[in-house]
């Protein structure tokens, strides 16, 4: 039963940074924003929900609400003081892209100041081990798979069922043409950023009990969803899913087949698929213009 | 493109090079200066205590880095606020001036030179990241540095006034010896470690260590960023090992083998205090854990040197969040210099650390050793300090033994002869 709990391995990897690569690829698709400071957003919520459940005692899942809403609101914040600017300009992608970055910095040394550089976790919500004969399985994990699967399948809901959703793919499509059709784009844009870095503190919540928290957790996190989102797709939220769990498959297995040498094959698998689809296992390819 | 074009772009061109200048001049000798003049009379001696000037060069990107210097700020305020340090007749008031190396050569070179030809200081506390490009000024200079690094490349006998005053070295080859000589039916050694740097240079260090203590140990190594290590479980539980030991105090890796239905001993070489450990792993999954053990994780802390610094650094923050004090022991190990030199030239503090020196710190009693295995030959160049050994009993720590220097150089000197 290796190759059982290898794939259930793999499994649980992918899964969880699936939430995280649709935030990523609404921010890319919607903003055409390449959105370096998203890792930091993982890391604000992890730790506003740590405060929220361990400092003030306040029960998990509101816990975790109110660190999702906070970093929502960050990103939200900083798109109003920052982006909406940068983007109305021409040649904005790089302009945004450093910005971006600059943000990553502004907010990487805030949270060290506000929260500290110890590393904090949050009390297992679901303690135990699920035994299904020789393979091996914690609560907390597999809650964490299943409360990812029903928020992306909410997710997509929103995305395919919504005007917001709508309005949202109308923009992805044709960002200029979209006000003609009554779209305020900025609006769009507006809710993106807050949906997406909500999206990224509501993963660092969820994962927090489960692998702890630390002030590096989101600058180590960040390139591998970036990988993740390019393989399935910067455009497409099912690329997205099927980035993560084939990522979350290849570490596994490669993990206990080659080591730590398994990044190297991720990255030769992505180089492979990106020279034969370079938009993409499941993108459409999105037009970008420096 | 037209002539008011080009003069444009390159007067933009030129106020961005004149900016990034003026910005990198800055930051690369960015100054944190703690200067703590005398401002009362309250000294034995009547005239004003002279300023004793001690650099720092650490990396402020990273907690360590943050901690440390916190630390030594602490310090020295503490020495300040009761009047300065007395070295010899003299009182001297600690001035701090502290650079971020920024974790570039470079910048640490550059810091180095300002430290010793424009702020003129004698003494530099470094974490010794950066150290072995700045080695060759100081000690050209007759500067002595105190670091805390297991980079033996300050441990060169060429340089003369730079040592090494943290524990790395020495207090997991004590752990890990007496361990062994403890617990002989372990056979089977399974290790975790990031595949990063940090992680390579910490399996090199051990990996010396089980060669010396006859130890077969098989190492797995793991992406450092990789935030899901039940792979890493599922690639050691195939080991079957009699002891798993990880990198860190970063317990992900020890969770992923409990829920892999790992039940043999834990074991960690360097000693990581019971509450990092327990923040995202339950004691209950620690249960049976042998590890180094800090006097400052129990309560009441193990030496006096433990208390009072608690005392001192709670009363400084607010709170005690159980930093490291590995700076404690490189400040320490200065002051001590100093005082048991009785004078501020180079040479004689020197020459008091280069013998033997035995001073007390937080963690215990230190004493400088040899390096004979590095060429040092009886120069006292590196350090032990006493361990201290915990194992997690009922989810409680527990201190199953303490080694004293003398007793921990036994085990130093069966690593130090196997190289």
């Amino acid at each position: 039963m290796l190759y059982g709990q290898l794939f259930l391995d793999g499994l649980a990897m992918g899964v969880v940074f699936v939430l995280l690569c649709a935030g990523l690829v609404l921010i890319t698709s919607v903003c055409r924003i390449l959105f370096m400071a998203y890792g930091i957003f993982y890391t604000i919520g992890a730790y506003t929900t740590w405060f929220l459940a361990v400092k003030m005692n306040i029960s998990f899942f509101p816990a975790l609400a109110g660190g999702m809403i906070f970093s929502g609101l960050i990103g939200g914040l900083f798109y109003v003081i920052l982006f909406q600017y940068l983007q109305r300009r021409k040649g904005s992608f790089l302009a945004t892209l450093i910005a971006s970055m600059g943000l990553m910095m502004f907010l990487q040394q805030a949270s060290i100041l506000i929260y500290g550089t110890q590393n904090q976790g949050i009390p297992t919500v679901f303690p135990g081990v699920l035994n299904l004969g020789s393979i091996h399985i914690s609560f907390d994990k597999a809650a964490l798979i299943i409360i990812s699967i029903v928020i992306t399948v909410i997710l997509f809901l929103i995305y395919e069922k919504t005007s917001i959703g709508r309005s949202m793919r109308a923009v992805s499509f044709l960002p200029e043409a979209s006000h003609l059709f009554g779209i305020n784009s900025n609006a769009v844009f507006f809710l993106t950023l807050m949906l997406a870095t909500g999206l990224a503190g509501l993963s660092g919540g969820l994962l927090a009990p489960v692998y702890g928290i630390n002030v590096t957790m989101g600058n180590n996190i960040v390139w591998t969803i970036i990988l993740m989102v390019m393989l399935g797709g910067m455009d497409s939220l099912i690329g997205a899913v099927v980035g993560g769990l084939v990522i979350g498959q290849i570490l596994s297995f490669g993990q206990y087949f080659i080591g730590s040498s398994v990044q190297i094959l991720v990255f030769i698998i992505i180089g492979i698929v990106l020279y034969f689809r370079p938009q993409g296992l499941m993108g459409r390819g999105v037009n970008i213009e420096v | 493109m037209n002539l008011r074009r080009l003069l444009t772009v390159l007067a933009t061109i030129g106020l961005i090079t004149v900016l990034v200048v003026l910005l990198f001049g800055c930051k690369a000798t960015t100054t944190t200066t703690t200067q703590i003049t005398t401002q009362t009379t309250t000294t034995t001696t009547t005239t004003t205590p002279k300023v004793l000037k001690i650099g720092v060069l650490n990396y402020l990107g990273w907690p360590p880095g943050i901690t440390e210097d916190k630390l030594f700020k602490i310090l020295a305020d503490d020495i300040n606020k009761k009047g300065g340090v007395t070295i010899g007749n003299e009182k001297y008031t600690i001035q701090l001036i502290s650079y971020d190396t920024q974790n570039s050569q470079e910048v640490a070179v550059a810091a180095a030179n300002r430290l010793v030809y424009q702020d003129g200081v004698k003494f530099i506390l470094s974490d010794g990241r950066q150290t072995s490009g700045c080695t060759d000024i100081t000690d050209a200079e007759k500067v002595v540095v105190i670091c805390g690094t297991p980079d033996p490349s300050i441990l060169n006998p060429k340089y003369k006034y730079v040592f090494n005053a943290t524990s790395i070295n020495t207090s997991p080859a004590v752990t890990l010896g007496w361990f062994a000589k403890n617990h002989p039916q372990f056979e089977n050694y399974v290790a975790a470690f990031t595949d990063d740097r940090e992680g390579h240079m910490i399996n090199g260090i051990f990996g010396g260590m089980f060669t010396a203590f006859n130890i077969q140990k098989t190492d797995i190594f793991y992406p450092a960023q990789q935030t899901d290590l039940s792979a890493v479980a599922t690639q050691a539980m195939q080991l079957n090992p009699d002891v798993f030991i990880w990198q860190g105090a970063e317990t992900t890796v020890v969770k992923s083998m409990k829920q892999a239905g790992y039940n043999g001993q834990l074991f960690a070489i360097d000693a990581k205090p019971f509450s990092d450990l327990t923040r995202t792993t339950t004691p209950q999954e620690l249960e049976g854990l042998i590890d180094g053990a800090l006097p400052t994780e129990f309560n009441p802390p193990l030496t006096q040197g433990a208390i009072d610094f608690k005392a001192l650094y709670t009363a400084a923050t607010g709170k005690w969040d159980d930093p490291a004090l590995d700076g404690t022991v490189l400040f320490n190990c200065l002051i001590a210099a100093l005082q048991q030199a009785g004078t501020t030239d180079t040479d004689a503090v020197a020459a008091k650390i280069s013998s033997g020196m035995e001073f007390d710190t937080p963690l215990g009693v230190a004493k400088m050793i040899p390096r004979a295995d590095m060429g040092s030959g009886n120069r006292t160049v590196d350090l032990i300090v006493t361990t201290f050994i915990k194992q997690i009993v009922n989810g409680v720590p527990t201190v199953i033994a303490t080694i004293g220097p003398a007793e921990g150089m036994t085990y130093c000197e069966t690593l130090f002869k196997a190289k």
